[in-house]
């Protein structure tokens, strides 16, 4: 299929949300705040970051015994 | 360098070139001892790399079998290929991944040799990127050593929340083809 006629395909025109993070042109108050250049801002929250969960399996079948 | 053009409309199906934010990887799922662990990798921005014709079968397929059940899932994608986006001056300095434990390759300089090819896209396994001033995206740097899959059916959940713009046909080709070029390398032995 000719990749090109994925343009006219329907287009929802519409706003994207507000981004949560932090975004070029927003302040915030990080300790380095100040050594970055006011088009280069950045926020250690927009590196990856990982994130580690953990939960106990409960057995339901045991309890019932 | 030239300025990536991007357009903020969305188009009614998961595009190759969209950009995501906040998308997550599964790392890994184990459990010991009756204790379940799952670790993520949540990246803040991502770009769909996937073949346009792959996500509109995969789009009209979905479609069809919704109004007609027993048409098959011949043309369904399970996985949609993404490459994250970092930001520019973290990754100059090797940083960018200090928050999953990783140490990149640093100290240098957007003025240093290395770093100006980079900008300006001559080598194969980065892809720098300068959004306009409307977009709310720093200038980044694709890894393409660092692609990994999400799965279909979450970016179309996530989508309405987590869309941010797409980058339209000729730029969007560039990258993929760039992408191509890059994962089709072969290492071939020194001795």
């Amino acid at each position: 299929m000719d990749e090109r006629k994925d343009d006219s395909i329907d287009h929802i025109v519409e706003k994207p949300t507000s981004p949560t993070l932090p975004t070029k042109g927003e302040k915030h108050d990080v300790p380095d705040y100040k050594e970055i250049e006011p088009d280069q801002k950045f926020h250690p929250l927009l590196k990856p970051k990982r994130i580690i969960l953990r939960a106990t399996i409960i057995n339901d079948n045991d309890k019932s015994k | 360098m030239i300025t990536t053009k991007v357009s903020k409309k969305r188009s009614v199906c998961i595009c190759q070139g969209d950009i995501y934010r906040d998308i997550e990887c599964l790392e890994y799922i184990k459990e010991e001892k009756g204790v379940l662990e799952i670790s993520k990798i949540s990246y803040p921005y991502v770009m769909v790399l996937s073949q346009v014709c792959d996500l509109r079968s995969d789009y009209l397929n979905r479609k069809e079998v919704k109004k007609k059940p027993e048409k098959t899932q011949d043309k369904f994608l399970i996985f949609a290929l993404v490459v994250p986006l970092f930001n520019a001056d973290q990754f100059i300095r090797g940083e960018h991944l200090s928050e999953v434990d990783l140490t990149m390759r640093g100290g240098m300089d957007w003025e240093s040799t290395e770093g100006n090819k980079i900008m300006n896209n001559q080598l194969p396994r980065f892809h720098y990127l300068e959004f306009p001033k409307d977009v709310n995206i720093v200038n980044s740097v694709m890894d393409f050593k660092h692609c990994f899959t999400v799965s279909i059916e979450t970016l179309y959940r996530l989508r309405a929340k987590n869309f941010v713009c797409t980058v339209p046909p000729l730029f969007r080709e560039d990258i993929s083809d760039r992408f191509a070029f890059y994962t089709a390398r072969i290492g071939l032995p020194e001795k």
